[in-house]
């Protein structure tokens, strides 16, 4: 909070160094000759919105969640099957994945979010695996293991969808930015600081971390059905995976600096790359270092990269402050 | 009558920590709550505040049945509280915590920053708004308390023990402060064992023992009462 403010606060530079970043990224499909290298910065920039979508829930609002797989999973299902089964167009799927990732979290926010400790965090976990049984069994409405193969997805080129995801992760992390500088962002980080505090100055905890939760879930069905397109295939071991989705949302934050604005796309930057890295020589055994990564992160680095950098400039705000 | 506690008990598994307590509080006045540590005070104070629900008994506000309803609905009502174990945003700034509390009145985010700035200025926490809430001493977080509380608006605010830990010149800061929030129209609620600021900031006293009212009256009055010189403040405060 203090850094966003901060941060707006010296918009000037931050606009500038905002504006070149932007300007780099959308120049960079023309001067990448590589597709290989192209495909990597569309997973960080999938993993960078993924991350931001958890830490509005997770970070902000303090509301951790081990299993935004179910998001994912259902925003993915949702866009392949209304194409499949309705021929409702691919476009519109992403729309309707957010709003599917949106319903299905209202129940388990609703019933959870009322307590405090790890029951939502383990809610949501059972939930993404109820949801991956349901659609491996399923099997004459889902395909079960067999999985959904988009013959013609909404894009052909890696290029076209390079610019879907900057695009969506733009929209992401504005409207990010914008939630924190109003009411309700105030009102996710007053509870994440303090529940009781929260309630006796006038906020509707669970409504409010309910709130949280749905937009969180909405912005994470749309990229589940950004996942569908660009990969062609899902099945529910994919895109319901504890490790490989739910997990590794977890990690881009925790390693980028969780409750910071930029550290979601500074930990999706390094968990891509070193995921690459490990798949060819560890293969299966990635996720035993993701495990290991987690630990030497909370013993070493408990803010995160993002956090740790920004921690300087932060006390340097309070001192110019006084 | 701006507040009427009525036959207010709570218990805790068994142990009866507030017995049929009765009092009530007229607009603008100072209600003074003394008595020993574990007599039911801050149990009093959060029922009245809704975290937690009596056992039996009614709270009325503005004639309004409030009993049991949740903390943000009284909040929203008009009866704000702080805390006697002070419950800081501590990642926010002095500025954004009490912005926090201008938001349960006021929608918009720069008319809460400029609202917030009055509230500081008011409570002469102002220099230290950019400051984060973790960083502050003591002093500062109990003052920090009443900022927050009165940027609520509320009508009725309730302080427990905002004085507690305080040095001799912060007590006197708050004495005056507690002076310029009465002025201001608001009634209160006071919580304290100093017994010097409460005796003389207090309209009346309602003194409570071992969960019971035992005694309820002017400063004066209460200070050479036998009960409570037994009770609570003990034979040398009598003598003085």
């Amino acid at each position: 909070m203090v850094h966003l403010i901060s941060m707006l606060r010296g918009q000037k530079r931050g606009f500038l160094s905002i504006t070149i970043l932007l300007a780099i990224l959308i120049i960079l499909p023309w001067v990448l000759t590589s597709q290989y290298l192209l495909h990597l910065i569309i997973l960080v920039m999938m993993w960078a919105a993924l991350g931001v979508s958890w830490n509005l829930l997770g970070g902000y609002t303090g509301q951790v969640s081990f299993g935004h797989a179910a998001f994912f999973g259902v925003g993915a299902y949702t866009a392949c099957l209304l194409h499949t089964k309705l021929g409702v167009s691919l476009w519109a799927g992403f729309f309707f994945a957010g709003v599917a990732g949106a319903l299905i979290s209202i129940p388990v926010g609703t019933i959870c979010l009322r307590l405090r400790g790890p029951y939502f965090a383990l809610s949501v976990l059972a939930l993404a695996e109820i949801l991956r049984l349901i659609t491996l069994y399923w099997k004459s409405f889902t395909e079960g293991a067999v999985g959904i193969l988009l013959v013609i997805p909404v894009m052909e080129t890696k290029t076209e969808y390079y610019y879907l995801i900057l695009g969506l992760g733009l929209l992401i992390m504005l409207t990010t930015a914008y939630i924190l500088k109003r009411r309700m962002g105030f009102y996710f980080i007053a509870i994440r600081e303090d529940e009781d505090a929260a309630e006796a100055l006038g906020i509707f905890t669970t409504r409010y971390k309910l709130y949280s939760l749905i937009i969180s879930a909405f912005f994470t069905g749309i990229l589940g059905a950004f996942f569908a397109n660009y990969t062609q295939f899902i099945d529910p071991y994919i895109v319901f995976a504890i490790g490989e989705v739910s997990i590794a949302m977890v990690l881009v934050v925790v390693l980028g600096g969780i409750g910071t604005f930029w550290g979601p796309a500074v930990g999706a930057l390094v968990v891509v790359l070193l995921s690459e890295g490990f798949r060819s020589y560890f293969a299966q055994a990635s996720l035993l270092v993701y495990g290991a990564l987690i630990i030497i992160v909370i013993l070493f680095l408990p803010r995160g990269i993002a956090g740790s950098i920004k921690t300087r400039d932060h006390l340097s705000t309070v001192g110019k402050g006084e | 009558m701006l507040l009427e506690v009525k036959g207010l008990s709570k218990d805790f598994a068994g142990l009866r920590a507030v017995h049929h307590v009765d009092f009530t509080v007229q607009k603008g006045e100072i209600l003074g709550l003394i008595g020993p540590n574990g007599a039911g005070k801050t149990t009093t104070f959060n029922m009245i505040s809704g975290s937690l629900k009596p056992t039996e008994g009614r709270i009325l506000f503005k004639e309004r049945d409030i009993t049991g309803m949740s903390p943000p609905r009284i909040c929203l009502l008009g009866i704000t509280r702080t805390f006697q174990i002070v419950k800081p945003l501590p990642r926010l700034t002095v500025l954004e915590n009490v912005m926090v509390g201008v938001f349960a009145k006021v929608k918009d985010a720069r008319k809460a920053r400029e609202r917030a700035v009055e509230v500081l200025e008011f409570t002469e926490q102002l220099p230290k708004k950019d400051m984060v809430a973790s960083s502050l001493t003591l002093g500062e977080w109990k003052k920090l308390e009443v900022s927050r509380a009165l940027a609520t608006n509320p009508d009725l605010l309730l302080l427990d023990e905002c004085m507690a830990g305080l040095n001799t010149k912060e007590i006197t800061d708050a004495i005056r402060l507690i002076g310029k929030i009465r002025e201001k129209g608001i009634t209160i609620i006071v919580i304290e064992h100093v017994m010097k600021a409460i005796m003389s900031i207090s309209d009346r006293i309602v003194v409570l023992n071992h969960g019971q009212k035992i005694m309820e009256g002017t400063p004066e009055q209460v200070a050479n009462d036998p009960q409570v010189i037994k009770a609570y403040l003990g034979e040398d405060y009598a003598k003085r």
